[in-house]
């Protein structure tokens, strides 16, 4: 007991509330007593602020192993038998009732493992690009370009940018400039030494690589390693394919890409990049060598590299994007309509996508999407518990009854039946490793990741939550359903459900059938829009169409080659462009036409280099005037336009016009029908074919038939004008169906998932069945003897369960409708949400059901009355 | 001396023990410490240095009379036991050997 004081004089009792818990109670009254007496002295001594202050100070150092109750001794073992009682009870249950435990086993490892794979893909996802030091400080610059319908972003600066940072800003501690772009292709090439060669991916650096960046270099000089024009820096892996060691630095070594070839000498080497990195690379050239190239890219106009930056300590982000938002503008007139600002680099990976200058996100909606799947799934397991618990709970009505006259009270019972679930959920989540284990390898190959089962301790915490949640999730109803009976009522077994428990019984199983139901709706939209977009007519003919590269340095006129690969049997036509049709296609900027305004020499639009031929390979239609032809001589001052850049214009007859680039005019010759270049996640856009004979990529449109004889015709051709280059082919419906990979790569886990889902529910709903119908025997049995024909009981039956299927396809109508929105927005090309996506969906969750709950409905309908009704 | 060593502190505060008699609880303990060592110490420190001595048998302890200023609370009156004088004179010999070994090795130099 405390003894009343004047409140404003106590000092602060409520740590006594804390100690009394904690400390052991054969020391408390001298503790108390010292506490108190020691405040009275202090408050004399410093006054009551400082006195409460130590008291509070003193409580909590009080609280010392020394002095805290001991574990063991009469706490523990009232612990330990009631744990060792309630297991075994779990046990004897899980013996007892098998079906049941089956169903709620194999439900939540299902949702477990689900749940295990999602975790692994979403922990690896969160990873990538998050190993370099201090990665808080460390930015991209990202490139704002004003447009006509808005601000497009991109990743790309000039190459200058990095060291003007660098001196101008005292903000900025370090920068250093990333390309992967050669003049007009990417710097990928052949490096070779006397004996070996192989395909390399590279990017040109400068010297702060390093230092920006934390990719690890192992031999070779910082400093040195990239001050001259003929170094190369190359990784482990790619010295050892070369050289078969890593003893290397000074080697010779050859690089040819398709457009030039150099010796570079081994200045240094670094260990491959993680899986977990962004950037992948396998050589690094210093960026002078893309200079000397091509002057025009170290200019303010050119926009060739990546620039990575790291801030001074302290800077506030906000106010230095501010300050260095018109840089480029201020360097070169070109510029204009062109901001910069600095983004961090480990969140661009998961949020890198822009929309009017603003982030919208990116690849963190499919962590949300996919987080969230695995919940629900989780969750239809964890409700197929808590019905088949709830509904069975008269089977254990005796056990309760005979335990309450005991005097065991509620809160007791609740922890049994909880600490019941929880074993549940231990045990599944063991299965479910080992599920895991046997599809990681399924999932990887779809997911093109290379996850592994591999826990370290914060994994174990959270996956110790998840089985924790998972077993509190489904246990805390049915405990304080089971745990509430009245003593008198459990022991006599009689159980009259009250209208609000089969309410909400059916209310969970309309849940759980309604998220079903919008898996399958889900699954019916992805699949419509990649099945849409993969047999979209694009406006060209993607079909039977061959690319490859010319490879090697040898510069000069592709005429040769080109005329003897349409002479080739089995070609029906061929022409040559720069850069690439899907993925890399060449945009510039500074068109200026008869009439523009100011912004539209601002535009960056895709003009093509290409050569005659373009038209009839693709089969793209000519609407107005004609294509390139070598009949009309140099062409090279000739443009092709397509109708949006003909309605650009702003002309009904473009034909003959002139549009001029820089000091350059070019005559509009002809007008082909529009087409997607990309893909459909882009509207058209405005595109200018320019006239080029000597492109480097090669698009040859072959017969469908006999088509691997033409390939090896092809090929031999290729080794005729390349004797040293391998003939490296793809085919343009399969690159074309690269760019949609993630959408694939979407539809193939829903529908493994919706696919669980629908199985998890059933599982639930078989149990539900076969419990109702078990319920019902008597009465079935007696209609039966009053002569209902099977039918009859079948229809009575079913008619429940069809009742709540029907009602979860309505609740599932609006969500569905709206996630299935939201998903489409995506593209600019999209399926509308057909009528019969939601009654297919609706009838899909009909059948599942009736085929769930028909085996046992089938069953009941047929039992022998004699049988079931002797026994009373 | 292996099985039951004092720590520092405890010696200490089981040498306070001895000094103040019958006035030996808790908190006149610390005060006399805290004189001494010029340093505040926490009720916690004193507390787990008594009853570690208590449970080694260095000291034993009886309850004392209450009072208004202690709330109610009854005093914990310490002494020591023969075993706890014993260990103090054991831990003074090793000091004083340690002390003259010193003092012969600074004669020498």
């Amino acid at each position: 007991m405390l003894v009343k004081k004047n409140s404003s004089t106590s000092p602060p009792y409520w740590t006594l509330k804390i100690l009394r818990r904690l400390l052991d109670q054969s020391y408390l009254e001298e503790i108390e007593g010292d506490l108190e007496e020691r405040f009275e002295d202090n408050r004399e001594r410093y006054g009551l602020k400082k006195a409460r202050w130590f008291y509070v100070l003193d409580s909590f150092k009080l609280l010392r192993p020394a002095l805290m109750r001991k574990a063991g001794r009469a706490d523990r073992l009232n612990h330990y038998g009631m744990f060792k009682h309630n297991f075994l009870l779990a046990f004897r249950s899980f013996k007892k009732y098998k079906s049941s435990f089956a169903i709620n086993l194999m439900g939540l490892s299902i949702g477990l493992a689900s749940v295990l794979l999602i975790y692994l893909w979403v922990v690896d996802e969160q990873s990538v690009d998050k190993f370099h030091d201090r990665d808080d400080k460390l930015y991209k610059v990202m490139l704002n370009i004003d447009q006509n319908d808005g601000v497009s972003t991109a990743g790309y600066t000039p190459i200058l940018l990095a060291k003007t940072l660098m001196e101008e800003y005292p903000e900025v501690q370090l920068a250093t400039a990333v390309s992967n772009q050669f003049p007009a292709d990417r710097i990928n090439g052949m490096l070779s030494n006397d004996q070996q060669f192989t395909d390399a991916k590279g990017l040109m650096v400068d010297r702060q690589f390093f230092e920006v960046l934390n990719f690890e270099l192992l031999q070779g000089n910082r400093e040195q390693i990239l001050s001259s024009t003929s170094n190369i820096v190359i990784s482990e892996s790619l010295a050892f394919k070369l050289f078969g060691g890593t003893n290397v630095l000074g080697s010779e070594l050859e690089w040819e890409s398709s457009e030039r070839k150099k010796p570079f000498q081994i200045a240094g080497i670094f260990k491959d990049p993680s899986v977990h990195s962004s950037l992948q690379f396998e050589f690094l050239l210093p960026f002078d060598v893309l200079v000397e190239a091509d002057e025009q890219q170290g200019e303010w106009y050119s926009c060739p590299a990546s620039t990575y930056v790291r801030l001074q300590e302290g800077t506030e982000i906000n106010a230095f994007n501010e300050k260095i938002k018109d840089l480029l503008k201020s360097k070169h007139q070109w510029n204009e309509g062109m901001s910069i600002f600095l983004t961090s680099f480990a969140d661009l990976y998961l949020e890198g996508n822009f929309e009017n200058g603003k982030n919208v996100g990116g690849r963190i909606a499919y962590v949300h999407l996919f987080s969230a799947i695995a919940f629900f799934i989780l969750l239809i397991a964890c409700i197929n518990f808590m019905n088949l618990s709830t509904a069975q709970a008269s089977r254990r009505l005796i056990e309760i009854g005979v335990k309450k006259a005991y005097g065991v009270n509620g809160n007791a019972l609740v922890l049994q039946y909880l600490s019941e679930s929880v074993l549940l959920a231990l045990f599944s989540f063991l299965i479910a490793v080992l599920i895991v284990f046997l599809l990681l390898p399924e999932f990887n190959s779809i997911t093109d990741k290379g996850l592994r089962l591999h826990f370290v301790l914060k994994d174990v915490l959270y996956i110790a939550t998840i089985i924790i949640g998972t077993g509190v999730i489904a246990g805390l109803y049915p405990a304080l359903y089971l745990s509430r009976f009245r003593t008198l009522t459990a022991l006599k077994g009689r159980l009259r459900s009250a209208f609000g428990e089969t309410f909400i019984r059916k209310g969970l199983v309309i849940f759980q059938l309604s998220l079903s139901a919008i898996f399958i709706i889900g699954f019916l939209v992805i699949d419509g829009q990649v099945n849409y977009v993969g047999d979209k007519h694009m406006g060209y003919d993607r079909d039977q169409i061959v690319i490859f590269k010319r490879g090697g340095s040898q510069i000069g006129s592709s005429e040769a080659f080109l005329s003897t690969i349409k002479d080739t049997p089995g070609v029906v036509n061929a022409f040559n462009m720069y850069g690439d049709l899907l993925t890399n296609i060449n945009m510039n900027r500074g068109y200026t036409w008869q009439g523009s305004d100011e912004g539209s020499a601002k535009l960056i639009l895709p003009s093509p280099p290409v050569n005659d031929g373009f038209v009839e390979t693709l089969g793209l239609k000519l609407v107005a005037g004609r294509s390139f032809s070598g009949e009309y001589g140099d062409e090279s001052s000739k443009l092709v336009i397509n109708q949006t850049a003909a309605k650009n214009l702003g002309l009904s007859d473009p034909v003959g016009q002139w549009v001029k680039r820089g000091d350059q005019e070019m005559q509009v010759i002809g007008v082909v029908e529009d087409f997607h270049h990309g893909s459909l996640h882009e509207s058209i856009q405005p595109v200018f074919f320019r006239y080029e004979p000597d492109g480097r990529t090669f698009l040859v449109k072959i017969q469908a038939d006999n088509y691997s004889a033409t390939l090896r015709n092809l090929e031999s051709v290729y080794q005729q004008f390349h004797p040293k280059q391998t003939f490296d082919y793809r085919f343009l419906d399969e690159e074309y169906h690269q760019l949609y990979q993630s959408e694939q790569k979407i539809a193939v886990l829903s529908k493994y998932f919706t696919g669980l889902a629908i199985f998890i529910s059933c599982l639930g709903l078989f149990g539900l069945s076969n419990f109702v119908t078990e319920r019902r025997t008597k009465e079935i049995s007696i209609r039966k003897v009053l002569g209902a024909s099977s039918f009859n009981l079948i229809r009575l039956l079913l008619q429940d369960f069809t009742r709540m299927a029907l009602l979860s396809s309505l609740v599932a109508l609006p969500v569905g409708y709206l996630v299935g929105q939201h998903w489409l927005e995506g593209f600019a090309y999209r399926i509308d949400l057909e009528w019969w996506f939601f009654v297919g969906s609706g009838i899909a969750l009909l059948l599942f059901t009736w085929l769930t709950v028909g085996f046992h409905t089938l069953k009941a309908s047929q039992i022998n009355p004699v049988e079931t009704l002797k026994s009373e | 001396m292996k099985r039951n060593r004092l720590g520092e502190f405890q010696e200490l505060v089981l040498m306070t023990v001895i000094v103040l008699g019958e006035e030996a609880y808790g908190n006149e303990i610390q005060r006399y410490l805290e004189e001494r060592l010029d340093e505040r110490l926490s009720i916690g420190a004193i507390q787990t240095a008594l009853k570690r001595m208590e449970e080694k048998g260095f000291l034993t302890a009886e309850w004392g009379e209450a009072s208004q200023k202690r709330g109610g609370k009854r005093k914990r009156i310490y002494a020591a036991t023969a075993y706890g004088h014993q260990v103090l004179h054991e831990m003074k010999d090793v000091r004083s050997q340690l002390w003259n070994a010193m003092s012969l090795m600074g004669a020498k130099n």
